[in-house]
Order: structure tokens, then sequence, then C-alpha cells
């Protein structure tokens, strides 16, 4: 009985899976609404250094965040395999460029280690905890706070 | 062979020898001078010297953490707030890392690990945390303790896993976190005298005093909790 209320309150989530420089990085499902193969990303003259710039999807202008580069991770070419990740934070549709895109995971939330404590607010702030998944480490995103407040409200206005 | 055959040869040993004393005398700042004593060290040997040095450590490890549990070796405050396991004989393990030799206590270890080829970078994270590596489960947090050992005149951090390129890991802090070695060496038993102890640890709290013999930084694991750190 017990045992059985214990899988009932070890809820089921779950994941999109991609690839940042070789680690792996999961985003709630909830907030992915597509991924995309990378086309043309128009600069925005001004705009903060981890916007790459605008696309446009099905005549909605959508803002790419430079993933590596907001996770301070050294930039690279874009490839066959490189993706953008559509989200939506906070009512704004942001798109995230990633390496590569997985896969879908499902978790437990037992299965879910608390953010680590790494003593820097920076990292800690968007890293929502991690899961040893066959003894590879997947590190979950809060996509809500990948940007600060103050960030989103200017990606509102971009 | 000659005196002055004798006296090359020799010499870089010593050089070898002043530049760790200038190099532990730069971390260590300002020692009292109430403990130091002449020192003598038991070393503890296995009965088969031909035993993987990390087998054997790993076998001690194992008994100690027994021993620790049922409660065979209490910590008693010393009285010149010595750390708990400092108050008695206590077993050191000394590593190294590049050609730093390094001492622990033994009590305060989880457990020593081959250590992966790869460990998981996180974003973003402090310049001391090297990343991740999965174990039995879980995650550990893996600490660059070269960025710790460096001074002005020594510069050791590795800056990244792969650079290391260690051996081991050696697992602390109830195996939440480790650091990378690149040699086990071995267990010595040692006496709280033997040891030159700080008595002010607000800058470098990780360096609770220097060994006597051998003469290496005696590193307080605890100072490196992550909370503390923080």
């Amino acid at each position: 009985m017990r045992q059985a209320e214990k899988l009932e309150n070890d809820a089921i989530s779950q994941w999109v899976t991609f690839y940042l420089d070789g680690e792996m990085y999961g985003v709630n499902v909830l907030q992915v609404q597509e991924v995309l193969r990378v086309n043309e990303i128009v600069p925005v003259p001004g705009s903060p250094d981890y916007v790459l710039g605008i696309i446009n999807l099905r005549g909605n202008v959508v803002t790419v965040i430079d993933t590596r580069k907001r996770f301070g991770l050294r930039t690279k070419e874009l490839e066959d395999v490189s993706r953008i990740v559509i989200i939506e934070v906070m009512e704004n549709v942001v798109g995230m460029l990633v390496d590569s895109v997985a896969e879908v995971v499902y978790l437990r939330t037992s299965e879910i280690e608390s953010a680590p404590n790494v003593g820097n607010e920076e990292s800690s702030r968007y890293i929502q905890g991690v899961s040893n998944r066959d003894n590879q480490l997947l590190i979950l995103i809060d996509i809500n706070k990948l940007l600060s407040d103050e960030e989103w409200k200017d990606m509102s206005m971009m | 062979m000659r005196l002055h055959e004798i006296s090359k040869l020799s010499r870089p040993v010593l050089e070898q020898e002043a530049a760790l004393t200038v190099y532990l005398d730069a971390l260590l700042q300002c020692v009292p001078d109430y403990d130091v004593t002449d020192s003598l060290v038991v070393e503890e040997r296995s009965a088969s010297s031909s035993v993987d040095p990390v087998t054997r450590v790993a076998d001690v490890l194992d008994h100690e953490m027994r021993a620790s549990a049922a409660g065979e070796n209490p910590a008693v405050q010393g009285e010149r707030a010595l750390p708990g396991w400092a108050t008695t004989s206590f077993k050191i393990l000394l590593f190294r890392v590049n050609e730093l030799t390094l001492a622990v206590p033994l009590s305060e270890l989880n457990g020593i690990v081959a250590a992966p080829e790869t460990i998981t970078g996180l974003p973003g994270g402090e310049k001391w945390l090297l990343g991740l590596m999965p174990y039995r489960g879980s995650s550990v947090k893996i600490i660059d303790i070269a960025y710790f050992m460096a001074t002005e005149s020594r510069h050791l951090p590795m800056n990244s896993f792969s650079a290391y390129a260690p051996k081991n890991i050696v697992l602390a802090g109830g195996a939440s976190w480790g650091f990378p070695c690149h040699d086990v060496l071995r267990i010595i038993t040692t006496e709280p005298h033997q040891v030159r102890w700080r008595s002010d640890r607000q800058r470098r709290p990780w360096l609770v005093g220097i060994m006597n013999d051998p003469v290496c930084a005696l590193i307080d694991v605890q100072a490196f909790s992550l909370d503390s750190m923080a």
C-alpha cells in the first residue's frame, strides 16, 4: 500500500533532450512547441550578445538565443544536425539554438537530483536538476530562469 | 664515486626540496610555533607490497568507514581546537596532484574510484568546479583541487578534467563531491604533534597544517564542502 502511494506521488515528467558541447541537456516538454532545422537567422543590430537574431516562423518573428553563449560555452559553426528548439516562456515564444536534438525522455521525480550547489548563482539559477541515466548525466534546465525577468521583458520587445 | 659527483647528483633533490619548502611556506603564511616537534611517522604497510596501492587504500578505507560506523574511533575535541579527527593518532592518505604530494585524513574520505575518461561539465559553474561525475545512480561534483593549491609563484590549476587526465577520484563529503588525483601513494599513521597546525584558518581554510614527514600540506576536506564555498 505504502509502495503504491510512493509510486503515485512519484510523478513522471517528459523532457526534450538536446546536446551542447557534448553534454546532454533537457527542457520540459510542456514548454517546447516544436523543433526546427536552422534556416536563415537575421542578426538584430544592438541586441544582447546571447541573441543570435530573428527568424520568420510562419509569419511570426521569433528571437533565437545562442544557447552556447548563454551557457558560457565556446561558439561553434552550424552543422546539419543543429536545431532551433522553439519554446514558450512567460508568453514569449523564443528559439534556442542547440547542437542537436536527441529524444524525449520520461523521468520520475525521484530520478531527478535537485540543482547541484556549485556556489555560483548564475548557473544554479537555470539548472533545475540532474538525472543519472545509464551512467550518463542529463542536465535539466529551468527555461523560465534561462534569462532574468528583465531580459525576458527585453525579449518581448524585440 | 667522488665527492663532487655526489654533490652534483644530490643538487636537483636539494633544489626540489628547497622549492617545496618555499611553496609550503607561501601556503602557510603564519604558522603557530607551539607544536613543531621531531616526527616519527609509522607507515601502514600491507603484507604484500605488490598489492596495488589503490586496492590497498580501498581496503583500509572500507575498514575505517566500518570502524567509524561502529563508534570505535570517536572524535574528541582537542585542547588546541584541532579537527576532531586529529585529537589522537590518525591515518592519512598521501596522494599526488601533478608533482605535488598532499595529505588528507582517511576518516574524512568516502572512497577512491578509477577516474572516468570524461565528466559532465556544468554551464556557468565556478572556476574550481570541473564538472559532475555519475556515481552509483547519482552525481558527484568534481573539484579542481589544484586551483586551490595555486600560489602566486606556483600555478597548478588544470582548468579542465581532460587536462588533468587523473588516475583516480578521491570521494569525500558523503561521496557528494570528489577531487582528481594522479597517484594514490600510501596510507600512514601519524600523531597530532607531528603536524604544524595552523591556528588561523580564515584564509585557505582547507589548509589545516603541514606534515613534518613527509613534508606536505595536510588538507581538511570538510573545508571544501560546497556549502562553505558558496
